[in-house]
Order: structure tokens, then C-alpha cells, then sequence
């Protein structure tokens, strides 16, 4: 499996920068070759001193000592100056891979129209691993690895053919004893790592515990309950628990790891004194015996397992975990089918006919045989406690999960036939966990529809609708200030501002034609004159609109033409605001208790 | 210089706390491999001499001494790899909680708060990969010299020319960290389009973005905008790649013509007979090695030069928290009141943050009364959340002071003040321990305690959650985690709320915003308890509770409403008062109850 991934890595090189790959591959070829030619011709250079010696450079004799002498320097200036090329096409490569393989990540966890796999953690801890989160080892690292432990190889089997002219067996006795060290220190690596793999749960605890300690997400829970001390102590067990085994693992290695040296001491000491008997009885000459001893010695390059072929895993993992991402993408694409257009959708109603739904890996369902009509054109607020299911709700009618039974049918056609994509082009929605764009204001609302991001004036129609315009202009790029103050000129927003801009991405995809809004808790960080603002306006931003609200402030839930309330995964009471209130049931009482306190008196 | 001293002085500390042992194993293991690589030349000279002469017993001594030292390099080797790999573990323990104490334990929020901060702590947090090793650059030099000398003491040995052969390592040497200065820069320049490249992949793997990715159609164009700044950056990291292999193959040209020039000086003087033929051979079987010790010593100054900068960092760190920390510890101290008396007192409090230029609060007065329920109101930017974070002292006051009793805070030890308050805030933390635990982190010494936690919970309203949790307090919640359960926006604000419900007698409660998630049930249940309770508190200990909120709902049931604006209080009394009033209060409390008429 290893082995594929390392040609699935050369391929992948050739594909993003044959020439590169070419040259890196030559000078592979150059660096595991030239030692030998060294060898050979540090040889040479030894065996034509004797006989040059008393004789003079001008000599015969000294003038193949200049040769020899010249030809050992012309090697060696080559070895000494490919190095630095190797290591300069190397790294421009690494690069290369790395980033074509970043975006080969990007799109294959974007693909499936599902985001089922976002919210499973294995997929998570692959995606981490994919981009080297893990261990700073990326499958672009893994070339310079790749292409360093080949050269080695080469090096160790052009001694091992220099020594065939020696004996023929002495290299198959040296080979064989070098490939048993080498596949005995893999395997013995591998154990470990098999051993790592199995405690990575607590791993990742450690992992998550110093990012909590050093991120500022609960910097002030952190400070407020002086729970630094607590997390690092966690850390430590967590980190301590999974290392443990493993070093028991690694030192088990040791007595091994004598014998096989001492077994390769013995080959490798009989080969030398064979050489060297050769040597002194006459039968090679002086330059001879030299460069098979030397060839002895390179020949242990074959048996070498370092640091290096460490890294060279890691990579290969990262890019075999890239590429079992990759080949399910086109199977949760599949399995999220259809092919039916959406245009116009829903003209009449989008339908629930019950449906069940639980979340993968998850016992209890969250819908048990939901029914509900969502009228095109209409608003429709869904209210319920905590935990009911109104954002799960929300997540089905966007497609984003199929549903686990029956079914949901818009214009009555089932949405499973309809085109993902497509539908999901339909839809507009602002989610309660929205997302902050690190790029230009204009963008950020621009990425509501792409395809009229030039339409500047519609961007304004929203942003004002919105009330986000007058804080883009106080921006110090107005429109084009960057928001994120990790980039230059950026700014800042406030949880409040940023509520608006995404507030306004929704409503600029409903001015490019999409028929669907979403508002899962629109206005939970706004304040009183933008909530007020916002209210005074929900009527004209969703009129024509077949629109969603999800929200615990009755104020706007009041607005919406129809209201339905969501309890145990079902609906429990459905009407106008009117009705539910005069009904007297939950909706009232919810009602009453969050807007009494504003009838008490009769100023408020 | 002195700052690399220094520095390297720092991470050999590191080293040396996380394990002594194996500190000084790795050094003499790693130090001693090239030592046995310089000898084997010492045996081909013997083999050389012997072949030559004849000599069998030279010639097999020769043979046993390159194979016996074979044996011993490889072994040496094993070892080394072996004790580095568990050192670095065990420095790389350290480091990080160290790290962890020092952000975490750093009292304040100015490093978590200020972007450059942050960028900086977010570098450290990268390089820890670089970091984590300290010891081994410094066991390699250290090697690299040892074999250094005794690869000069060999070819001394034969001609004292031979001696000046490392002037022929300056050439690359010199380029090398040429090199390095020139990618520090390029490193520099290309930082954030590195973070924006960042910034973009994690929307693409990610949840949250997830979902409006799919809906608003984003992925193609988040990968083009990654290609795109990709390419920028690899067109001119490209251009520097080649600059710096072709400069740094001039350098190793030199060298090598510079050793070669050393061999043809050996072979003259052997062709002349002045030296054997086995000094030919001990020359050229050194060549390798020597090559070998250059270039560890250029890429081991060109790490030092590399890690300079992030060893800075780490230091920086280490320095910023033991400044925080000593600028608390106050010059008068006093003890924190059993209970609370008179209340608690602005005088005169402006505040800056630190890296701005305007003030947010300006010679702020205020007094709060023992035993009150206090409701803080104002827009967006007024500094609300700024008065609570005075108050928990995650900042100071630029001007002023906040009196206790009468005492001022900063005679307080922070940990003993922070003991007797709590808080709840609208930007919870998520925390994905198991379920009790998340909640029972609010008061550590009662983390185990289950009654504790339940009282927490129901405290704040949020008794019914275990039972919705398929293992109860036991589940882990979140799903980061193996059987993780992850919860709803509004379940997770209910465990940060029982969380600051844990501690049973604080002095002071400070909720910001706690309810913003939270359904009208619960929302409701929760400030008829919060009532109730504060004012049992407030007999017992004269607790003060302070609520900052835009819900004017809750707001009017405080005992004193305070109107900020622009860092001022703009009104003050009661909801009845200043409805009276007819101001800002009224104002935007009419607002909002439109709504619900």
C-alpha cells in the first residue's frame, strides 16, 4: 500500500510540474550514481600513485596520476555543487505539491452537497492530518524524502555492483543482510506508530487542551475560574497516557536492534578482511582494495532507516489520508442524487411528509414523523425550546442532510430527485454560526450571488436593507476594506456589525433571484435601534419571498404570516400570531412570558 | 551575538528541565557519530599502507578498525535516535505547558486582545514543530567541531598546509546564512498571504462555513481566490529558490576546489615521495566526511539564524507573563471582604486599551450598592462589556480606581479576588469535556462533586439536560471526541450559564449578555431564579449582581439601571424613574416594546 502511495506521489508530482519532476528526477539519478564514480575514481588515483612515485609529474606514470587527479576533482566539484540544485528543485516542488494538494483538499471536503462528513470527527481528524496539522509532515515534504531515500538506495546498489567484480556473492551476502536491518527497523517503526494510531483519541485531548489554553475563545472562563493550572495538568496526563506504551514499544527494540548490528558487523567485517587479504597477497592492486573497502562500507546505505524515512511516512500518510477523502467524495455525491432542475422553485409549497431524521452516530431521533407545509411566498417563523429541532429543520430543507424517512417534497416533486446544487442555489440563509469572510466588505456580501458580484448598486440595496450601509462607510476603505484584522488594513466589526453584513449577503442572494430565505436567529447580537430596524422592515425584505425565520424573540417571530411551534420533533401548534395568541396554548404562553414585562405598564 | 548566546543558552535550559539524562545522552551520542566516521579514514590509510607494503596484520588491523567503527556508528546512531526522539517528547511536554501557563495563566486579556499579540502567539504556536528540538542543532554543531578537529589533526598530520583547509568551508558558510536572510525576509512578506491562504482552506473544511458554502455556491471561488494568492507567492518564492540554489552552488564550488586543491597538494607530495600512498587514500576518504561537517555546520547556522527569530518569541512569551503577573502584585496588599458592606465604587475610572488612541471610558463614577441586582444598558460601543472587564480585572484603569469597601481592587491578590466573583458571557466558551465537567470547572474543588454540579445546573435553569444526554453528566459533550454529543447554540450557553452558577458564594455576579441563545422559557426561569437568589446573596454576603444586557425585559427588573454612553453614565435609577424621565432609557425602551405591542 506503501508502495502505491510513493509512485501515487511521483505521479502526482509529474501531473503538477512535469519539468520539475524531471529534473528532479535526473538529478536523483546524478547524486545516487556519483559516489560511485568517486569511488572508482579515488580508486584510480590511489592505484596510479604507487607506480608514479620518484618519477615525477612530467612522467608517464605522472601524467595519469594528473588524469586520475582530475577526474576525481571533476566528480567531486560535481557532487558538491548538485547538492544545493537538488535541494533548491526539491523545495520549489514541495511547494508546488503542497499547494496543488491544498486545493485537492479544499475541493473534495466542499464537494458532497452534504455536510454530514464536516460534522463527523473522523472526517475532521483526516482533513487535519491531510494538511499536516498533525505532525508538520505534508505530502509534499515527502518528495524531498522520497527523492533523498532513492538516491540512497542507488548509492548502496552501485556499490554493491562495483563489488561484484570482487566476488559475486560477497554482494548478495551484504544485500541480503542490509535489507534485513532495513525491513527490521520499519517494521519495528511501524509497531510504534500502529501504537500511537491506537491512543490517538487521547491525543487529540491533549491536542484540544493546549489549543484551549492558548487560543482566546475561553480566555475569560479561563481567567474567571483560573483553570490554567487545571488544563495544563490534563495535558500532561493526556500526553503522558499515550506516550507511555509507546516508549515501552520503542525501547522493546533494543536487544534487536544489537543483534542486527552485530550480524552486520560480522558481514561486513569478513567482506573488509577478504578485500584486504585480496589486497596483500597481490591478487587486486592497491587502488583496487581501496575502492571495494569502500564499497563495503557504502553498501550499508542500504540497510539505513532514519529520521528521514520517518518523515517520508508521515508525508505518504498525509497524502494516503488526502487521497481516502478523495475517492469518497464521488460516493456521497452519488448517494446525495438527483438531477431535476430548480428553477423557480418552490412556486407552490415545499412539503414535510413524515419525516424522521437522527444525526450519524447518534441514538435518539431528532424528527419522529415531522409534518409540515412551508407555503411559497409566505413567512413562516419556526419557535421552540432549546434542542427541538429548529436548526436541524433548517438543515434539511437546505439540503444539507437527506432525510432518514419519508419525505420532503417541493411543488411536490421529492427533493432526493431534485438537482443539490441546484436546490441549494435556491436557497439564501444566514445560519446562526454565519460566516465571517476574510475578504473585502464588498465581498462579503457579494458572496451571497457570485454571479452578480458587479452589481455594486444591488450590493447597497442590500447592505441598506440590511442596516449594515452605514458602518461600511465608516470603514477605512469603505467597501473594500479587508474584514479581518489579520490583513493589512483590515478591520475589525463587532458581533452586531458582523450580524448585519451577513444579513445582507441573505438578502443580496434574494435580489439575485433566490426563492428560499433562511434566518436562523437573525438578530441575536443586534441592538435595540438595529433589532428595531430590522423588525420595521421584515414585512418589505420578505415579501414575495418564501421565507423561514428561526428565532426566541417574539418581537420577530410575531411578524412572520404564519408561525409554527416545534416540540419534540413535531408541530404542536401552527397559525398567525393572532390565532396562537387567542388559542392560548404554548406560543401564548411563550409569548406572554417574554412580552408581559413590557405590558405591565401602560408607558412601556 | 549576544542574543544568540543568550537564546541558546535559554533552550539548552528547556532541554535540560525536561530531562537531564537523556540531555546529556543525546549530546555525547549525537556528538560521538561523526567521531567515528573521521577514524575510518585512519583504517583505509592502514589498509592503504598495508596492501602496499604487504603487511597483512596492518592491513587487517586496518580492515577491523573501519568495520569495528562501522559497528559502533551505527549503533551509536541508534541510540542517539532513540534518546533524541524521547527527549524531544519530553521537551516538547514542557514547552508546551509552558506555553499553556504562560497564555493562560497570564492574568488580563491584552495578549489574547491586541492582533499583534495574537500574531505572535499564533507564530509560537506553529513553530513549536521547530521549537520541540532545541538540543539538537547544538549536539550536532557540537559534533560537527569535535570531528572538525579531529579530521585537521589527521590531515595535519600530513602536511600543516592542510591546516588552513576550513577557510574553504567560509564560502558557503557566509552564502548560507546569506540565504537565510534573504528567506527571513521572504517569510516576512509572505506572512499574510500564508494566513489569508489559511484563513481561506479552513472555510473549506470546516462546519459553520460549510453550510453557506453549499448554499451560496462559495467553493470554486475560495479555491480560485487560494490558487491565486498561491501563485503570487510561488512566483516569487520560485525566483528566490533559484537565486539561492545557484549562489549556494557557487559556494559549495568553491569548497570543493578548495579541498581538491588540498589532494593535489597530497598527491604531489606522495608522487615525490614525501608522504605515503596511504595519506592519498586517508585524503581522499575524508573528502566525503568533510563534506559532511560543512554542511551540517552551514545548515546548523542557518537553523540558529532561523530559530533566533522564534526563540525571541518564545521568550517574549515567557517575559510578557511574568510582567503581567509581578504588575499585579500589589505594593499595599489587603485582604478580599467576607462579605460586602458599602459596595463597590468607580472613582473616576478612564481606560484606554493598550495599542489604541481613545479612551473608552472617560472619569467614570459610579457607586453600586451591597445587595443589589444591577442592569447595565447602552449601544453598541458604549463600553459596557469594558466596565466588566475592569471589574474582573482582565484590564486595569488607565486613570481612577475601583473601590471595594472602600479598598481599592489592585490591593487585591487577583486570585483571591477572582475567587469571590463569577461571570457568564455571551461568547461562551464551549468547553468539550464531559458533560460534569464542563459545567464543574466553574469551581474546580468541587469539580468531582455531583451535587454540586446539579445545584449549578438547576441554578441555571438548565436541570433538564442530563436527563437529555445519552450517557447524562457523563456524556462528552462536543464533537471533537470519540461519542462526542454535540449540543444546540442555546444547550451550550445553558452549560456556561450552570458554570457560573458553580461557585455558591461570590461577591459579585457579572452576567454579559448570558441570555442571547436561550428560549423564553428558560430565559424567563433563569432571571426568576437569578432574583430570587441574588437577593438571598445579597442578605448573606451583600452580593452584588451585575447584568449587561439590550433585553429590556430583564433589564427592568433591576434594582439600579445604569445608562452608559460613550463611556459615561448617561442615567441612573430605577426602571420606573427613568421612564419617568423620559430619556435615553425610556427612549430605547420604547423601542423595543413596540415590538411586542
Amino acid at each position: 500500500m506503501r508502495g502505491s502511495l510513493r509512485l501515487d506521489l511521483v505521479r502526482q508530482s509529474a501531473r503538477t510540474s512535469p519539468g520539475l519532476t524531471a529534473l528532479a528526477g535526473g538529478l536523483l539519478v546524478a547524486s545516487g550514481l556519483l559516489p560511485a564514480a568517486l569511488n572508482l575514481a579515488s580508486g584510480a588515483l590511489a592505484g596510479a600513485v604507487a607506480p608514479a612515485v620518484g618519477q615525477g609529474m612530467g612522467s608517464t606514470e605522472g601524467r595519469r596520476v594528473l588524469l586520475a587527479l582530475g577526474a576525481v576533482t571533476a566528480v567531486y566539484v560535481v557532487i558538491q555543487v548538485l547538492g544545493p540544485l537538488r535541494a533548491t528543485v526539491s523545495d520549489m516542488l514541495m511547494r508546488r505539491i503542497d499547494g496543488a494538494l491544498a486545493t485537492q483538499l479544499m475541493r473534495a471536503v466542499s464537494g458532497p452537497r452534504s455536510i454530514a462528513h464536516l460534522e463527523d470527527p473522523l472526517v475532521l481528524d483526516r482533513v487535519a492530518q491531510a494538511q499536516g496539522a498533525l505532525n508538520g509532515h505534508t505530502a509534499g515534504g515527502a518528495v524531498t524524502y522520497l527523492s533523498g531515500a532513492w538516491a540512497v538506495r542507488l548509492q548502496g546498489l552501485a556499490a554493491l555492483v562495483i563489488l561484484s567484480r570482487f566476488r559475486w556473492w560477497v554482494p548478495l551476502a551484504l544485500g541480503a543482510g542490509q535489507a534485513v536491518s532495513f525491513t527490521w527497523r520499519r517494521r519495528h517503526w511501524m509497531d510504534v506508530t500502529k501504537v500511537v494510531f491506537s491512543r490517538s483519541d487521547r491525543l487529540r485531548q491533549a491536542d484540544y487542551l493546549r489549543r484551549l489554553a492558548t487560543r482566546p475563545e475561553a480566555a475569560k472562563e479561563t481567567q474567571v475560574f483560573s483553570l490554567a493550572g487545571w488544563f495544563v495538568d490534563r495535558y500532561r496526563v493526556s500526553f503522558m497516557d499515550t506516550m507511555r506504551p509507546v516508549w515501552r514499544e520503542r525501547q522493546s527494540g533494543g536487544w534487536a536492534a544489537l543483534a542486527v548490528s552485530t550480524g552486520l558487523l560480522v558481514l561486513e567485517g569478513g567482506a573488509l578482511l577478504l578485500v584486504v587479504r585480496a589486497g596483500t597477497s597481490a591478487a587486486i592492486g592497491v587502488g583496487a582494495t581501496v575502492v571495494y573497502a569502500q564499497a563495503v562500507l557504502a553498501s550499508a546505505a542500504l540497510g539505513r532507516f532514519d529520521m528521514d524515512h520517518l518523515r517520508l511516512e508521515d508525508g505518504l500518510a498525509a497524502l494516503g489520508v488526502l487521497r481516502a477523502l478523495e475517492e469518497a467524495v464521488p460516493v456521497a455525491v452519488e448517494r446525495m442524487g438527483g438531477r431535476l432542475p430548480a428553477d423557480g422553485l418552490p412556486e407552490r409549497v415545499i412539503r414535510f411528509e413524515g419525516v424522521t431524521f437522527r444525526y450519524p452516530g447518534r441514538d435518539e431521533n431528532v424528527f419522529d414523523g415531522l409534518d409540515l407545509d412551508i407555503v411559497a411566498g409566505q413567512s413562516l417563523a419556526i419557535v421552540g425550546t432549546n434542542g427541538a429541532g429548529k436548526t436541524t429543520l433548517v438543515k434539511l430543507l437546505a439540503r444539507l442532510y437527506d432525510v432518514g424517512g419519508g419525505r420532503i417534497t417541493v411543488d411536490g416533486t421529492d427533493l432526493r430527485d431534485i438537482d443539490p446544487a441546484a436546490w441549494q442555489h435556491r436557497v439564501a440563509a444566514i445560519f446562526q454560526d454565519f460566516v465571517q469572510y476574510p475578504v473585502p466588505a464588498h465581498d462579503n456580501v457579494a458572496f451571497g450571488a457570485l454571479a452578480h458580484a458587479d452589481d455594486r448598486a444591488a450590493v447597497e440595496t442590500a447592505a441598506r436593507r440590511a442596516g449594515a450601509l452605514d458602518l461600511v462607510t465608516t470603514l477605512p476603505k469603505g467597501w473594500d476594506t479587508p474584514l479581518s484584522r489579520q490583513l493589512t488594513d483590515g478591520a475589525d466589526l463587532s458581533g452586531g456589525e458582523w450580524q448585519r453584513i451577513a444579513l445582507a449577503r441573505a438578502l443580496f442572494a434574494v435580489s439575485a433571484g433566490a426563492g428560499v430565505l433562511v434566518l436562523d436567529e437573525p438578530t441575536a447580537s443586534l441592538d435595540v435601534r438595529a433589532e428595531t430596524g430590522l423588525y420595521d422592515r421584515f414585512l418589505d425584505v420578505t415579501r414575495g419571498v418564501t421565507t423561514i425565520v428561526v428565532s426566541h424573540r417574539f418581537s420577530t417571530v410575531r411578524r412572520a404570516e404564519r408561525i409554527v411551534v416545534l416540540e419534540h420533533g413535531r408541530v404542536v401548534e401552527d397559525g398567525s400570531h393572532q390565532d396562537l395568541v387567542a388559542a392560548g396554548g404554548r406560543y401564548a404562553s411563550m409569548y406572554a412570558l417574554q412580552a408581559s414585562r413590557f405590558w405591565e405598564d401602560g408607558d412601556g | 551575538m549576544a542574543e544568540l548566546f543568550s537564546n541558546l543558552r535559554a533552550m539548552c535550559a528547556v532541554s535540560w528541565q525536561a530531562d537531564k539524562a537523556r540531555s546529556i545522552g543525546s549530546l555525547v551520542t549525537t556528538a560521538l557519530v561523526p567521531v567515528t566516521r573521521s577514524l575510518q579514514a585512519v583504517g583505509f590509510g592502514l589498509i592503504a599502507d598495508g596492501v602496499l607494503s604487504g603487511d597483512d596484520s596492518k592491513a587487517a588491523t586496518g580492515a577491523l578498525v573501519v568495520a569495528g567503527l562501522t559497528g559502533a556508528n551505527r549503533l551509536l546512531d541508534w541510540a542517539s535516535v532513540t534518546v533524541r526522539m524521547r527527549l524531544r517528547e519530553h521537551t516538547i511536554v514542557l514547552l508546551d505547558s509552558q506555553v499553556m501557563s504562560y497564555i493562560a495563566g497570564a492574568p488580563g486579556l491584552e495578549h489574547h486582545e491586541r492582533p499583534e499579540h495574537q500574531d505572535r502567539i499564533g507564530m509560537i504556536g506553529w513553530e513549536r514543530w521547530a521549537l520541540n528540538n532545541p538540543f539538537m542543532p547544538i549536539a550536532w554543531t557540537l559534533g560537527s567541531v569535535v570531528q572538525m578537529l579531529a579530521t585537521l589533526a589527521v590531515l595535519g598530520g600530513l602536511h600543516p598546509l592542510l591546516l588552513l583547509l576550513p577557510l574553504a568551508g567560509i564560502p558557503p558558510l557566509v552564502i548560507g546564512l546569506r540565504i537565510e536572510k534573504l528567506w527571513e525576509r521572504v517569510r516576512q512578506e509572505h506572512a499574510e498571504a500564508r494566513r489569508s491562504m489559511a484563513l481561506l482552506s479552513e472555510l473549506a473544511t470546516t462546519a459553520p462555513a460549510g453550510k453557506e458554502i453549499r448554499v451560496f455556491d462559495l467553493a470554486e471561488e475560495l479555491e480560485r481566490r487560494y490558487r491565486s494568492t498561491f501563485e503570487v507567492v510561488d512566483r516569487r518564492e520560485r525566483s528566490v529558490d533559484v537565486r539561492a540554489g545557484l549562489m549556494s552552488a557557487a559556494g559549495w564550488g568553491c569548497f570543493a576546489l578548495g579541498y581538491m586543491a588540498a589532494v593535489a597538494l597530497v598527491v604531489s607530495r606522495a608522487v615525490a615521495g614525501d608522504l605515503s600512498v596511504g595519506a592519498v587514500v586517508v585524503t581522499l576518504s575524508l573528502g566525503a566526511q568533510v563534506n559532511r561537517q560543512v554542511t551540517e555546520l552551514v545548515d546548523n547556522a542557518r537553523w540558529f539564524a532561523r530559530t533566533t527569530e522564534a526563540v525571541g518569541r518564545y521568550r517574549w512569551l515567557a517575559d510578557y507573563s511574568a510582567r503581567a503577573h509581578a504588575a499585579l502584585v500589589p505594593a499595599d496588599p489587603a485582604p478580599v471582604p467576607e462579605r460586602l458592606v458599602s459596595g463597590i465604587t468607580f472613582d473616576g475610572v478612564s481606560f484606554t486599551y493598550p495599542g489604541t488612541d481613545a479612551p473608552v471610558l472617560e472619569h467614570l463614577d459610579l457607586h453600586v450598592p451591597a445587595g443589589s441586582i444591577v442592569a447595565i444598558v447602552g449601544e453598541n460601543g458604549a463600553g459596557k462589556t469594558t466596565l466588566a472587564k475592569l471589574l474582573l480585572r482582565f484590564y486595569e484603569p488607565t486613570e481612577g480606581g475601583i473601590l471595594v469597601d472602600g479598598v481599592d481592587i489592585r490591593r487585591f491578590d487577583v486570585g483571591a479576588w477572582r475567587e469571590r466573583l463569577s461571570a457568564g458571557f455571551q461568547d461562551f466558551a464551549k468547553l468539550q469535556f464531559l458533560a460534569r465537567e464542563s459545567v464543574g470547572v466553574g469551581s474546580l474543588p468541587n469539580l468531582g462533586d455531583t451535587v454540586a454540579v446539579t445545584a449549578a445546573l438547576d441554578r441555571g435553569a438548565a436541570a433538564d439536560l442530563p436527563a437529555r444526554l445519552p450517557a447524562g453528566l457523563d456524556t462528552q459533550l462536543g464533537r471533537e471526541f470519540d461519542g462526542g454529543v454535540d449540543l444546540s447554540t442555546g444547550q451550550w450557553q445553558k452549560v456556561a450559564v450552570a458554570r457560573a452558577m458553580m461557585r455558591e458564594n461570590p461577591l459579585l455576579l457579572l452576567l454579559d449578555e448570558p441570555t442571547a441563545s436561550l428560549d423564553a422559557a428558560t430565559e424567563h426561569a433563569l432571571f426568576e431564579r437569578f432574583a430570587g437568589q441574588a437577593r438571598r446573596a445579597a442578605e448573606r454576603t451583600g452580593a452584588i449582581t451585575l447584568l449587561v444586557s439590550h433585553r429590556f425585559s430583564t433589564v427592568r427588573m433591576a434594582d439600579v439601571i445604569l445608562v452608559i454612553e460613550a463611556g459615561r453614565v448617561l442615567e441612573r435609577g430605577t426602571h420606573e424613574d427613568l421612564m419617568r424621565a423620559a430619556g435615553r432609557y425610556a427612549e430605547l425602551y420604547s423601542l423595543q416594546a413596540r415590538s411586542y405591542r
